[in-house]
């Protein structure tokens, strides 16, 4: 049986993500089971809260080196919001902790832009996405499409070439997903993001298939 | 991006409308005008249980995980949210933010512990005024049943400074009246606000929501009546009725409604073309 493996990381609203999969046809097991994980055609790995109780369980359940396993055997990845986040070398959110680091960079607060943006990032923001034929997540989908955000921390990513979209934060371009080979994050809900998040979930849905 | 926010009343297992929060009419089944919203282009639906305590959570709880399976847009709860608990129980029904209004009156340090538990920005506020006979916003709890002894003034920067995500604001003499928003109330506090901001009550036409959405710091507004009034009178409207609450409203008065038809998607178009930034 194919199916699609959502890492449970705690306090989480896994509903809309499952029922988002669910809808786009294909079985989802929510676990943190590293056999069940192994052998699903994708993995998820969401999170809400902060970033040090998410790599705490992570740790916990032993899953940092499963994902990395995952990861090193080319099969598709999306990491959601927080899940998007852990994918980075570490963050400051209220300490320094060092996250999956399957892509260069830090996460920082939003306050430390010191715009004149009100911090969290709440709402819809349109996204500029990098025009490339690789361009995974976002293949037919409109050239200036909107989604849904709610977050504090962004990722300063070290290597441009790895983002795949961003938006402008107050003037401070911010990444908002990234792709590595069949790795895939993005810093936005797309479960929440309406058609276009569903486009984009269905897009990752076509490398499980594979 | 300004943000159209779909606001449903929830006693029991209906929809329902009043009028300054008082008079609710059954309008129908919430998860039907919620999946219509959202294909309707809505950007968010609350959903606010309004007799929250009276009635049994399970249903409300069972509506919001109906809800978040085929609705994929962000869906905020609040009625009757006292505890940590009672958060919990309501984020994994699949709520994505709660709002909090008479707990957080009653002892302010609620917030403080939720937004520490769960993330401030997943914690809203949701702030229920009216005028006193000095001419003074007050903040009301339960519905609009009770009178507190917060003034807006200084409600609003003790909350934010409390750590709560975003705030709601209703104007509970203009809710349901279709006659705009209360750009008075908006006036007083708008220097204080610096959270994202959400303003309720009034909106009667697509003029009324340009007007409030000019406000820089408004980030949206929340829509019932012109919503749900105009979706009932649609052609495809169906609704069994089930026999609970005041539905002589829904039976027979429906064609009395004087208000404009108008859609999410219609108000949407009328406020790009204005120049303010939405999803289209």
């Amino acid at each position: 049986m194919k199916y699609i493996s959502i890492i449970d990381t705690g306090i989480n609203n896994l509903r809309s993500i499952v029922g988002a999969i669910n809808h786009l046809g294909f079985k989802t097991i929510i676990t943190n089971d590293k056999n069940k994980i192994m052998k699903s055609s994708g993995l998820i790995l969401p999170g809400v809260g902060s970033f040090p109780a998410g790599m705490k369980k992570l740790k916990k359940e032993g899953l940092i080196d499963t994902i990395k396993k995952f990861h090193k055997e080319n099969r598709p990845i999306l990491a959601i919001c927080l899940g998007f986040q852990m994918l980075f070398s570490s963050s400051d959110e209220f300490k320094y902790t060092k996250g999956l680091n399957l892509i260069s960079g830090k996460v920082k607060s939003l306050k430390s832009l010191k715009n004149k943006k009100i911090v969290p990032n709440l709402g819809w923001n349109t996204l500029n996405i990098i025009k490339h034929k690789n361009n995974n997540l976002f293949k037919k989908i409109n050239s200036k499409p909107s989604t849904y955000f709610i977050h504090s921390y962004y990722a300063e990513i070290k290597n441009r070439k790895q983002e795949t979209s961003n938006i402008n934060f107050g003037g401070k371009k911010i990444t908002t997903s990234i792709q590595l080979k069949n790795l895939y994050g993005v810093q936005f809900h797309p479960e929440k993001s309406g058609y276009t998040g569903l486009k984009i979930i269905q897009n990752f849905l076509t490398y499980a298939k594979k | 991006m300004k943000r159209i926010i779909s606001k449903l009343d929830i006693k029991g297992p209906n929809l329902v409308k009043g009028v300054n929060l008082e008079g609710l009419r059954v309008l129908g089944e919430p998860d039907y005008f919620a999946k219509k919203y959202y294909e309707g282009f809505s950007d968010e639906i609350i959903y606010h249980d309004c007799v929250a305590s009276l009635y049994d959570r399970k249903n409300f709880l069972n509506l919001i995980q109906k809800t978040a399976s085929d609705v994929f847009i962000p869906i905020s709860v609040g009625g009757g949210i006292k505890s940590l608990n009672d958060i919990e129980k309501v984020l994994s029904a699949g709520a994505d933010k709660v709002f909090i209004n008479s707990a957080a009156i009653k002892k302010p340090y609620f917030l403080i512990d939720a937004s520490k538990r769960f993330g401030s920005a997943n914690i809203c506020l949701s702030i229920e005024v009216t005028k006193n006979s000095n001419n003074e916003f007050i903040c009301l709890s339960n519905y609009g049943r009770e009178v507190s002894k917060k003034k807006l003034v200084d409600w609003l920067p003790e909350a934010q400074q409390l750590g709560v995500g975003e705030i709601i604001l209703t104007s509970i003499s203009h809710e349901g009246m279709g006659n705009g928003f209360d750009l008075e109330m908006i006036e007083l506090i708008y220097d204080k606000i610096n959270v994202p901001f959400i303003i309720h009550g009034g909106a009667g036409n697509e003029e009324h929501i340009y007007e409030v959405l000019k406000y820089e710091k408004v980030s949206g507004v929340a829509i019932s009546s012109l919503l749900h009034y105009s979706l009932i009178r649609d052609k495809s409207f169906k609704f069994e009725v089930k026999d609970e609450g005041n539905t002589q409203f829904l039976r027979f008065l429906k064609d009395t409604i004087s208000q404009k038809k108008t859609s999410i998607l219609s108000i949407k178009k009328f406020l790009k073309k204005k120049g303010i930034k939405i999803r289209l």
